[in-house]
């Protein structure tokens, strides 16, 4: 039963993997590396990490929610459902994406995987923060909010006016020519 | 078939509405707006949600074509019907809900061909009208570098934008069938992004231009239902429905018949609302601020320019459409004045001025802050429209 | 505790009648002009319905239909999702460990599903809308995250019927009303419904839903109201207890104070302006940001304070 899931489950995160470069229009690819992700993380489901497989597809579908504002950005037409080709730079891209599956790939079959200890805890989430963070939790949770916090004054800094606010008179020299 | 007749009559229980209405229609318009309260229909505001169009007066050749247009977009079963004369709406509308059951709506169908099924018929390049809902491609006066695109729509090009960076720059037209917008206005818009950087707008002429704007004239509670009518189309495009639906209770009340009193304490109501909500001044607060100076310079006049000594931004406006209702209601004259937005300057009506002055300060907005801005003037095409004769008399 | 698969559906028919109830809610809502009491109103979401299965699905030129398909479906199996860890009376389909980030990661699949509802259609309106999704979620899902993390801190667990026991003494609504509120607003927020409706806004002409008719709208509508009453459902297991409650049995608490969250919310809509993102985002940021990890610092400090 697992294993049929992992295939499945394998199948579509390659197939959806491919899907982004053979379609033609930027937000399908997006849509399709988010559904590999997804797939992807129902694979760590099934390895009884519940919390990683979630978190997984929690941040990917937000990254790629995300892709789609830069998408406008880099759109040849931001409106349109122009095809476009997804590949770029050809023979450089096959070259280092060979290379890497390569290296990836050796790296799984030359690791020597542990076997199994003990049982799966309770609470894998728990066990999970102990494992990682262990005695440095507080330490780290004092500091992830002290980075977030800096991530937002950084913000608010650096843009001194938002997009909708009409520009300063008294500065014009602010803005960067293009 | 016994499903079809019982879903056909469930679903005429609430029919939903599309209005196209031409300048000069402001009588059948309100006429339409109250017969189809007494068919349970709802105004619609985009074609794909229609079942029903209704052309309110006239409409002249341009706007013909963009109401064939918007027509074209109603998936069916649909019905189109034509209301002129303010007596006749009730019948109209009952007439064409009516029509939305029945056999005919399948012969219909099967007749139908249109561009959306067809799928790459190509449109006429340089059709200035674009109906809403509908991709707003760029037209391309001599710039001739852009290329076709699938469905025969045409591709964006880019300029500077403000932050620094090229970004597309997409020409989006608003009007003239849009929901809560003034009659037959066409605004072209180009938009980089979320920010409207160009704005362009004229009035699509009705089939006759010869009538007065139906809200001129002495009477004091007509005029308080002109701002009323106005300040309801405002708050339909700042969001908030169900108050745009209570302040037109208020207008109908005002054209009524009845006491002036009890308008006046119905106004109170709505008038405490709104001044208390905090939500709708973040909506409106320091959005399109016109300058007494800039109010002078474009010629505005009527509450627009009373307001600009009061702040002057879409929250002054509002404000000051409350007052003068309540002010014409208990028969004060807040300011001299020929209709209730002003009475214009040399040759410009009231109406143009407002326009003009909206169409300045809708550049650099995002596209709802714009939309907002142009209500809060709400220039009355029907004034626009008779521009010509009113110079005349002036 | 969980329920066998065979609930799934039973899971189903009931989110659809709370999804039935919050339609039915918001026509009687509905100030009608004239005449018309309650009575007259209430049987409107079938009257739509109809019309709706009678309309012809219409396209646009040059769609991108599958990715339209996907955003005008999408909602409606969200919220289908969500509904299978919300416990009724205790109980639900399944009790995931991690059912609070189960919850999240739903709701974050929204920012693309509705994105694409949007774009799909290749309509200017309906693109605006797509991008106002975007731009408003970027503004509640940080609070709304933050909103989450409060119970299960208290609870010391992300497993929802840990976090439902966890409330046996006092509801988390008392410890956490910032983060009750915010959620709650971060439900109209992902359901595009009342103040945060701007991505649905009529001033470009319904957003996303200014192309889609016939079937694919009647899916969308309702997907619109399954969220909220999944979300009206989430919220009474994180904040007000579960089916905690004297007399009555667990599962008819747990309705009867989801149909209290699901009136509030559907009120909403009546009481309030759209929020636009130009004008709330700075709030979203400066304000809300900050108080709901000013909440979440409260709840630590009162969970493990005296520990």
């Amino acid at each position: 039963m697992r294993l049929v899931a992992f295939l499945a489950l394998s199948l579509a995160a390659v197939g959806a993997g491919i899907a982004v470069f053979v379609v033609d229009s930027m937000a399908r690819a997006t849509v399709a590396l988010a559904a590999s992700f997804v797939a992807v993380g129902a694979v760590i489901l099934l390895l009884d990490a519940p919390y990683l497989g979630v978190i997984t597809i929690l941040m990917m579908l937000m990254e790629m929610a995300v892709m789609v504002v830069f998408m406008i950005m880099y759109m040849m037409n931001p409106a349109g459902l122009m095809p476009m080709s997804m590949v770029h730079n050809k023979r450089g891209a096959r070259a280092i994406s060979i290379g890497m599956f390569g290296l990836l790939a050796a790296g799984v079959v030359m690791t020597p995987w542990p076997q199994r200890r003990g049982r799966v805890p309770a609470d894998p989430t728990h066990a999970l923060g102990e494992a990682i963070m262990g005695s440095k939790m507080l330490v780290m949770i004092a500091v992830s909010a002290v980075l977030f916090a800096t991530i937002v004054s950084a913000l608010v800094l650096a843009t001194g006016r938002g997009r909708y606010d009409p520009p300063e008179p008294a500065a014009p020299t602010g803005e960067a020519g293009s | 078939m016994v499903v079809d007749g019982w879903l056909d009559r469930l679903a005429a229980r609430r029919p939903h509405v599309l209005l196209a209405i031409t300048p000069g229609a402001t009588a059948a318009r309100l006429a339409t707006e109250d017969a189809l309260v007494d068919v349970g229909a709802v105004v619609t505001a985009s074609p794909a949600d229609a079942d029903v169009l209704v052309v309110v007066g006239y409409p002249g050749e341009e706007m013909a074509d963009a109401i064939g247009d918007v027509w074209r977009q109603l998936p069916g079963p649909r019905v189109r019907t034509q209301v002129v004369d303010p007596a006749a709406a009730g019948a109209a509308i009952r007439a064409a809900v009516a029509g939305l059951s029945g056999g005919g709506q399948r012969a219909e169908a099967l007749r139908r061909h249109d561009e959306w099924r067809t799928g790459a018929d190509h449109r006429n390049d340089g059709d200035p009208d674009e109906s809403p809902g509908h991709r707003g491609h760029a037209e391309h006066g001599g710039h001739g570098e852009s290329m076709p695109m699938p469905g025969g729509l045409m591709m964006a090009e880019r300029a500077d934008d403000r932050d620094g960076l090229k970004l597309d720059v997409l020409e989006v037209t608003l009007g003239p069938v849009l929901a809560d917008w003034p009659a037959g206005l066409v605004v072209t818009a180009a938009v980089q992004g979320d920010v409207v950087r160009k704005v362009d707008a004229r009035v699509v002429g009705a089939e006759s231009t010869a009538v007065p704007s139906f809200w001129d004239g002495a009477d004091g509670r007509r005029r308080a239902a002109a701002h009323l009518d106005s300040l309801a189309r405002l708050l339909a495009v700042v969001g908030w429905p169900a108050m745009a639906q209570r302040v037109r209770v208020v207008r109908d009340a005002a054209l009524g018949a009845g006491p002036v009193s009890d308008v006046r304490s119905r106004l109170a109501v709505v008038d405490r609302r709104l001044r208390r909500s905090r939500t709708l001044r973040w909506a409106t607060d320091g959005l399109g601020v016109l300058t007494p100076q800039m109010a002078r310079r474009l010629d505005v006049t009527g509450p627009a320019a009373r307001a600009a000594d009061d702040g002057g931004d879409v929250t002054a406006r509002w404000r000051c459409w409350l007052t003068d209702a309540d002010a014409v209601l208990a028969g004060r004259d807040p300011g001299p004045a020929v209709g209730p937005r002003g009475r214009g300057r040399g040759d410009r009506t009231a109406s143009a001025a407002l326009l003009d002055a909206a169409c300045r300060l809708m550049v650099g907005l995002d596209l709802a802050a714009a939309r907002i801005v142009l209500a809060s003037f709400d220039p009355d095409p029907d004034e626009i429209a008779v521009a010509v004769p009113r110079r005349v008399e002036d | 505790m969980s329920y066998p698969v065979w609930t799934v559906p039973v899971a189903a028919v009931v989110l659809m009648s709370f999804t039935a109830t919050a339609a039915v809610l918001d026509a009687v809502l509905d100030s009608a002009r004239r005449g018309g009491g309650w009575r007259e109103r209430v049987g409107r979401p079938v009257w739509e319905a109809a019309r709706l299965l009678r309309q012809r699905r219409r396209t646009t030129v040059a769609p991108d239909a599958l990715l339209w398909r996907l955003g005008t479906s999408g909602p409606l199996v969200v919220a289908l999702l969500m509904a299978v860890v919300i416990p009724l009376g205790g109980r639900a389909v399944t009790d995931p460990v991690v059912g609070v980030v189960w919850f999240n990661a739903f709701d974050v699949a929204l920012w693309l599903l509705w994105w694409c509802a949007g774009w799909g259609a290749n309509s200017v309106y309906g693109l605006v809308g797509g991008y106002r999704f975007v731009a408003q979620a970027l503004a509640y899902e940080l609070p709304l995250m933050f909103a989450l993390t409060a119970p299960a801190v208290a609870a010391g667990s992300l497993r929802l019927s840990e976090v439902v026991a966890a409330q046996d003494r006092v509801w988390f609504v008392v410890w956490a009303p910032v983060a009750f509120l915010v959620f709650l607003l971060a439900v109209t927020g992902f359901s595009v419904w009342g103040p945060l409706s701007y991505p649905a806004g009529w001033d470009v002409a319904a957003g996303v839903l200014a192309e889609p008719s016939g079937v694919d709208r009647l899916l969308l509508l309702t997907g619109r109201y399954a969220l909220l009453a999944a979300g009206a459902g989430m919220a009474t297991a994180l904040f007000l207890g579960g089916g905690a409650g004297p007399l009555l049995p667990g599962w008819l608490w747990s309705g009867l104070k989801i149909l209290a969250v699901l009136a509030v919310l559907v009120a909403m809509r009546r009481r309030l302006p759209i929020l636009r993102a130009d004008r709330v985002m700075k709030r979203a940021w400066l304000v809300l940001l900050p108080l709901t990890l000013v909440q979440l610092l409260v709840v630590s400090v009162l969970t493990y304070g005296g520990s």
